[in-house]
């Protein structure tokens, strides 16, 4: 069987930046609208190490601030070197996805 | 001096951290207490653990909880947060060592050559202290290497005694080594009890100079999290 999530972790990354590029989010936010996205098993614990990831290489940003919920919240937020590294991403994950439609479809 | 950033951090997560319920509190721990200073530094690792008890938080007002939040393999997550972290900061291993070897050459000096020889005028077998020296190194090693796998590989609070014991078993014989006067009765292998005892508690308070500078360094350029989370108590 397909490790579902095994072949959706390299791509989760760029998604996760994505998301976080439209506007500064927190991890729960991040996790609902991956699902909505259909990345089912996405979970906190999932994505948390790569918010750790792209966060040391400078790509996101983070602050706590007040949520409406009462406790303190981390929120995310794009940096200019992960407005970059998101082009980047497109660029590549376009390439890739037009290969691997080519090998499926047999062209 | 330098304000301890980690200290900080660590104080202000464990007052959060007191309302939450005992699962969430367990599954929090096991990951911190697997990340050890040889693989995540401390600094890191205080933000990781307010990061954790964050998600506890929401998941709480969720009426969700942290085993939903991380999933039921705790130990690939942890793996995952070691992994993608900034990993260990060498100078920080290398200052804790020494106020680990400072800070029990001194206490144990200390208290036990009070106890045994009751007096200040007692002299230390210079053997002792290398004995000593090396009980402290693998106390060190033992505490912040083995255990974090230990716990990472689910030995939870066994591994917490089987570490404490074991340490415990190779620095006693040392220090008794180290303040006996009866231990090679060779009166060149002596010297003064008051001065190793002046100079390991200058080392201390030196390597902890020092280790308080590196954590501030570390934190340096990271977001202000304890200036973050506590603006409301300095408003």
């Amino acid at each position: 069987m397909i490790d579902r999530s095994q072949l959706m972790r390299g791509t989760l990354e760029g998604c996760i930046l994505k998301i976080i590029s439209e506007d500064e989010t927190y991890g729960y936010e991040i996790v609902s609208k991956l699902q909505e996205y259909g990345f089912y098993d996405a979970k906190e614990g999932t994505i948390y190490p790569l918010l750790v990831r792209l966060e040391k290489k400078e790509i996101i940003s983070s602050i706590y601030k007040e949520s409406p919920l009462g406790p303190k919240r981390k929120y995310y937020f794009i940096t200019k070197l992960g407005e970059e590294y998101l082009k980047e991403f497109v660029s590549v994950w376009n390439d890739v996805k037009y290969s691997v439609d080519r090998v499926l479809e047999g062209k | 001096m330098f304000r301890d950033e980690v200290r900080l951090l660590k104080r202000e997560n464990d007052d959060i951290a007191r309302w939450m319920p005992e699962d969430d509190e367990d599954i929090i721990d096991k990951i911190i207490e697997s990340l050890g200073v040889f693989r995540v530094n401390s600094f890191d690792a205080q933000v990781i653990r307010r990061d954790l008890i964050g998600m506890a938080e929401e998941a709480r007002l969720r009426d969700s909880n942290m085993k939903e939040v991380i999933g039921d393999d705790i130990k690939l997550t942890t793996y995952d947060i070691i992994k993608n972290s900034r990993g260990a900061n060498k100078h920080e291993v290398v200052l804790l060592y020494l106020k680990y070897l400072f800070g029990i050459a001194f206490a144990m000096i200390s208290f036990f050559g009070f106890t045994i020889n009751r007096t200040l005028m007692w002299d230390v077998n210079v053997l002792g202290l290398f004995s000593l020296a090396l009980s402290a190194t693998m106390f060190f090693l033992l505490a912040k290497l083995v255990r974090p796998l230990l716990n990472m590989e689910g030995w939870g609070r066994f591994g917490f005694y089987w570490t404490f014991f074991t340490g415990l078993s190779l620095v006693n014989p040392s220090w008794y080594a180290a303040v006996s006067t009866n231990f090679l009765d060779n009166p060149k292998l002596f010297i003064p009890g008051w001065y190793v005892l002046l100079i390991s508690g200058l080392l201390y308070l030196v390597s902890d100079y020092f280790y308080r500078k590196n954590i501030n360094k570390l934190a340096k350029g990271e977001s202000d999290y304890f200036g973050n989370l506590t603006d409301d108590k300095e408003d």
